[in-house]
């Protein structure tokens, strides 16, 4: 049994990540403006990074595992498996 | 006369039983290739029945092998979930963000890094890109992400796209 092609592979992007605190603020908000022209960003608790970096995660084992199945069935169904057809012959009366 | 009619009588008897031992030995021989062919039948249809049995349990033996095989990677699949969460678990995210924060963002960088490009290994595409320049600069990637430095430099700017990879 003919299997289909894999769909192309994922394109991510780098994502870059400021810490900051309290302490070095002021230093961040000064160099944030002068690489980035705004002073605008996302900001996100440790909780939330921590909670967003668990839910990549999970994604990625998601992945991982619908491909580890994918290959299962495609195992299964290997063309290069033997398939005895079996017939029936009538007997003579 | 008589004598000719008992002479014709036996003749006609021993015709007779000329006649049917002939038919007898006609139908048994008969039945005799008849058997034979059935058992030639009766012989090939259990060759193909221990053929297809053994091809049954080739089968299970070969499904019993994969189920043993997908178990484990589905197991493994858990891998890098279970060691993030344990990792999150033994460090104090906002101690180390209060002690050190330069530090700590350099570790999340090549953390972050690092995963992008194994999730495009998991799907098939090139890991070994190039890493954006802010995160070579950084002065600490952490010690368990130094792995995630071996793409070389980019000059690409924050947040630029990592290349297209070519499709399969």
């Amino acid at each position: 049994m003919p299997t289909v092609s894999r769909p192309k592979p994922v394109q991510l992007n780098d994502v870059r990540v400021y810490v900051v605190n309290e302490r070095i603020l002021d230093d961040f908000l000064l160099e944030f403006k002068e690489r980035h022209g705004e002073v605008a960003f996302v900001a996100l608790s440790m909780k939330d990074y921590e909670n967003l970096a668990l839910n990549i995660a999970d994604l990625r084992r998601y992945i991982n595992q619908q491909t580890q199945i994918i290959v299962y069935y495609e195992d299964a169904v290997d063309p290069n498996a033997d398939d005895t057809v079996v017939s029936e012959t009538p007997l003579e009366q | 006369m008589l004598k000719i009619y008992a002479a014709l009588l036996i003749v006609g008897i021993l015709g007779t039983f000329a006649y049917g031992a002939k038919y007898y030995y006609d139908s048994t021989q008969a039945t005799i290739a008849t058997l034979r062919e059935n058992n030639a039948k009766l012989e090939t249809a259990v060759e193909i029945s221990e053929a297809s049995i053994e091809m049954l349990q080739q089968d299970m033996a070969k499904f019993q092998e994969l189920n043993q095989q997908l178990q484990a990677d589905l197991q493994a699949a858990e891998a890098y979930g279970d060691e993030l969460q344990s990792k999150l678990n033994r460090l104090d995210l906002v101690q180390d963000a209060l002690r050190d924060a330069e530090k700590l963002e350099g570790k999340m960088n090549g953390a972050t890094a690092k995963l992008w490009r194994g999730i495009i290994e998991d799907t098939g595409g090139d890991p070994n890109r190039p890493l954006p320049n802010w995160l070579q600069s950084d002065s600490d990637t952490g010690a368990g992400d130094q792995s995630s430095n071996q793409g070389g430099e980019d000059n690409s700017a924050d947040s630029e796209p990592t290349q297209a990879s070519p499709a399969q």
